[in-house]
């Protein structure tokens, strides 16, 4: 493996995104949650609010997903609220017209209230959680990759064990130039594990260096 | 590489890209679960007319072929002709031929009218199909396994069906049902020759004919196993272990195998009414035993002395079910190392011949539970990936799971050792997971507790505080679970143990690990902690398997990035 044209690249990418995600991205919250051991080990014992409470990231730079993805998760978002909110509607209409009844006052603000709130959660506050709770890192050694919001998980995947890659993208990705990683391994659980929202350019420059990895293997 | 990336264009079309890793295309064929068909064996449709009279060339199975087709066929319909037969009330057996057997004969004869094969020179080229033609060439080289099965109708005809395995996982790469006796021969002998002649190294010398012997009384499936793997000139053979009928009774004995035949049995009989029969018959034998004693159902005691009965009743009848399924299954069980191969064979009615490549071998788990300590015993099971271990029927799955379905507890390291050279087993250190999880259990199974005991309030009124009782049990028990959660590194494998009751030990080597996965719910956050999986090939999910629970964060995330920081620096190896 030649770990110096790989880390290069890497870091050059880490200049790269962090150029851009600052228009979207608040930074100092990115540094404060992600930065250096230190700041967090010293919180292991201690409780502290939501959204300090993190996993080291390690010494090692991650790097955030591309400024594309916020507003991709938002609009996919708002494609499950659509649909669990026509769901809603028609089972509620049907319901209604079989009793013959006209719901009561209280009962419409509070479902209108309800329905705000989560279509707020939905579309707003969880994209954006979930955007910033996303790192990523890809250098010599594998991919790791740090997310979630109640469930935190991190997903170390070695370059050795990678057996394939796809990159994909939908339409709406298509739109916003970014694009789904998807890494195969032999393994069960984690039989792929995949990083939505990464540059189309970044996910395919990925695919290709472990490429070229394959190829020095092969020989 | 197979395929030729382009990013131009798929930047507009949004195409996927799939690649190949190469590494593994030189010894494995296909190692995605992609179907690739770039890779030998291809399928090929042939074009109508231009290769037409290739149909009169070629091998033809064997004329009494058609029988086993329509065997097959009637098998795989098996449970709809049951309910046919049962539900339907027994006086629709032409609704039955109609549908089943006359397709099926119709099927068989045309299958076996255009099914071809032919040894060329380096691969096996087979033909069938009526509407939709195939060509199949299968490379000798990619054969890792020749599969015989024969049971007795076979061995009457003097016939057997052939399955030709590559390395790829997954269903059988061509299967031959059936061929004869002098045919297989023929298959095997060009097969062995090519590869000899390709790997210019020795073969081994395991016949299948030697199979054939074996007694059975219904079904035997033998398969010999001849792996394409660079197999070494020392084919000295080793009798790892052996296991008598007395240990097999033992087995069973502590073993909790017989909810296996229940549930088996259940689903069968489920299907028909022959159940309900059952439960009525044995009504009427039992009742009279119990016409003296006299148990008031309406009173708490009461209710537990029926269920103390019922229970012991219950785990007597279970468990020697699970003495007859163990010695039936692992009858005569042997495990032998044969060079780098181990191979295993066992069964009184099916008969199992398997042989895995050491290097297969992902993970080793042992599990001892408290009847295995009385007996000093203990049982390991490993994980295979690769070759017939990753194929989706779940019958060929298990064939190599158990490498000691019981052993003596002084001999396991030895066992272990042989099974594995290649990994250390010491732990300079055990590592201890943090203690104060034993509250987060209390609390849980405390609430699971009290979430029993509601409804059963309503029945039994200030007897339900009796459960109470129980409380200093889930606390003992909680804080031995915990107490007895530890992992440990050796230069090479990382060693997860867990258990109080039962207890299990699962090894995996570095070089096997595929990913590492680290877990936080909710709950773990609030009480700062923390899980660690490691994820590797043909995991049974359902198993112990190293995913270490209540971590501190702090060494869950060290333990992460230790274990990248390994396991990146090893190369995974297939075989």
């Amino acid at each position: 493996m030649t770990g110096g044209k790989e880390s290069s690249i890497t870091e050059a990418e880490t200049v790269d995104n962090s150029a851009e995600s600052s228009n979207v991205v608040d930074n100092e919250f990115v540094a404060a949650s992600w930065s250096g051991s230190d700041t967090v080990g010293a919180q292991h014992h201690t409780i502290v609010d939501e959204k300090h409470t993190v996993f080291e990231a390690g010494q090692k730079p991650t790097l955030p997903l591309a400024p594309g993805a916020l507003p991709y998760f938002k609009i996919s978002e708002a494609i499950v609220f659509a649909v669990i909110f026509v769901a809603l509607m028609i089972g509620q209409i049907i319901f209604l017209i079989s009793k013959a009844i006209w719901p009561e006052w209280w009962w419409i603000a509070l479902e209108i209230i309800g329905l705000i709130g989560f279509f707020y959660w939905l579309v707003f506050a969880y994209p954006k959680l979930k955007f910033l709770r996303t790192r990523w890192r890809f250098d010599d050694q594998g991919l790791f990759i740090y997310q979630g919001i109640i469930f935190r998980k991190q997903y170390a995947v070695p370059r050795s064990r990678v057996q394939h890659i796809d990159v994909t993208q939908g339409p709406i990705q298509r739109n916003y130039s970014i694009a789904e990683l998807v890494i195969h391994t032999a393994g069960t659980m984690n039989a792929s594990v995949n990083l939505t929202g990464i540059a189309f350019g970044t996910a395919v420059d990925v695919r290709d260096k472990l490429l070229n990895q394959e190829q020095h293997d092969a020989v | 590489m197979n395929k030729q990336v382009s990013d131009d264009s798929s930047e507009i079309h949004g195409r996927v890209d799939t690649l190949e890793k190469s590494p593994q295309e030189n010894n494995l064929g296909s190692s995605s679960r992609m179907n690739d068909e770039s890779v030998n064996p291809k399928r090929v449709p042939m074009a109508s007319g231009s290769k037409n009279d290739s149909l009169t060339e070629g091998l033809r199975l064997h004329p009494m072929s058609w029988l086993f087709i329509v065997i097959e066929f009637v098998k795989s319909f098996f449970i709809p002709i049951l309910i046919a037969i049962f539900a339907g009330g027994g006086d629709n057996f032409e609704f039955i031929g109609t549908f089943f057997v006359i397709p099926a004969v119709g099927f068989a004869i045309i299958q076996y009218w255009v099914y071809r094969y032919s040894l060329e020179e380096n691969e096996i080229v087979i033909k069938e199909g009526v509407f939709v033609k195939n060509v199949r060439h299968v490379k000798y080289e990619r054969i890792q396994n020749l599969n015989l099965s024969r049971n007795p109708l076979h061995r009457i005809l003097g016939v057997a069906q052939l399955e030709l395995e590559s390395a790829s996982g997954g269903k059988a790469e061509a299967v031959m049902r059936v061929i004869s006796l002098s045919a297989v021969e023929q298959i095997r002998a060009k097969i062995l020759s090519a590869k000899a002649a390709a790997e210019s190294s020795n073969d081994d010398k395991e016949s299948i004919s030697q199979n054939d012997q074996t007694s059975g009384f219904f079904d035997e499936k033998g398969s010999v196993e001849e792996s394409s793997s660079f197999i070494k000139d020392n084919s000295q053979q080793k009798e790892l272990l052996q296991l008598p009928l007395i240990e097999l009774v033992k087995a069973g004995l502590i073993s909790n195998k017989g909810m296996v035949v229940v549930a088996f049995a259940f689903g069968i009989l489920g299907q028909t009414r022959t159940l309900d029969k059952f439960f009525e018959r044995l009504e009427d034998y039992i009742n009279p035993w119990f016409d003296s004693v006299d148990i008031d159902f309406s009173h708490p005691l009461g209710i537990f002395a029926g269920i103390l009965f019922g229970v012991i009743a219950f785990v007597i009848f279970i468990r020697t079910l699970s003495i007859i399924f163990m010695v039936v299954t692992y009858y005569g069980f042997k495990l032998i190392n044969h060079s780098d191969k181990l191979a295993a064979s066992y069964g009184l009615i099916t008969q199992i011949h398997a042989t895995v490549p050491q290097q297969r071998i992902q993970l080793i788990s042992m599990s001892e539970n408290i009847l295995h300590r009385y007996f000093e015993r203990a049982a390991i099971r490993v994980a295979t990936a690769g070759g017939n271990a990753n194929s989706s029927q779940g019958e060929q799955k298990k064939v190599f799971r158990w490498v000691a379905p019981i052993i003596e507890r002084s001999k396991v390291d030895e066992f272990c050792m042989q099974l594995q050279p290649s990994i250390d087993y010491e732990v300079k250190q055990w590592q201890p997971v943090a203690q104060r999880a034993w509250r987060r259990l209390t609390r849980i199974y405390c609430l699971v507790l009290l979430l029993v005991s509601v409804p059963l309030a309503f029945q039994f009124h200030w007897w339900t505080f009796s459960l109470a009782a129980l409380v200093p049990l889930i606390i003992l028990y909680s804080k031995k679970t915990v107490a007895n959660m530890r992992y440990g590194w050796t230069s090479n494998a990382l060693i997860y143990e867990s258990g109080w009751l039962i207890k299990h030990r699962t090894i995996v080597p570095l070089t096997k690990i595929q990913s590492v996965e680290f877990n936080q719910g909710f709950f773990d956050r609030r009480n700062n902690m923390a899980n660690v999986a490691v994820d590797v090939a043909g995991l049974d999910l359902g198993r112990h398997l190293v995913s270490v629970r209540f971590l501190d964060t702090h060494i869950a995330q060290k333990l992460i990035d230790d274990l990248y920081d390994r396991v990146s620096h090893t190369q995974y190896t297939w075989k």
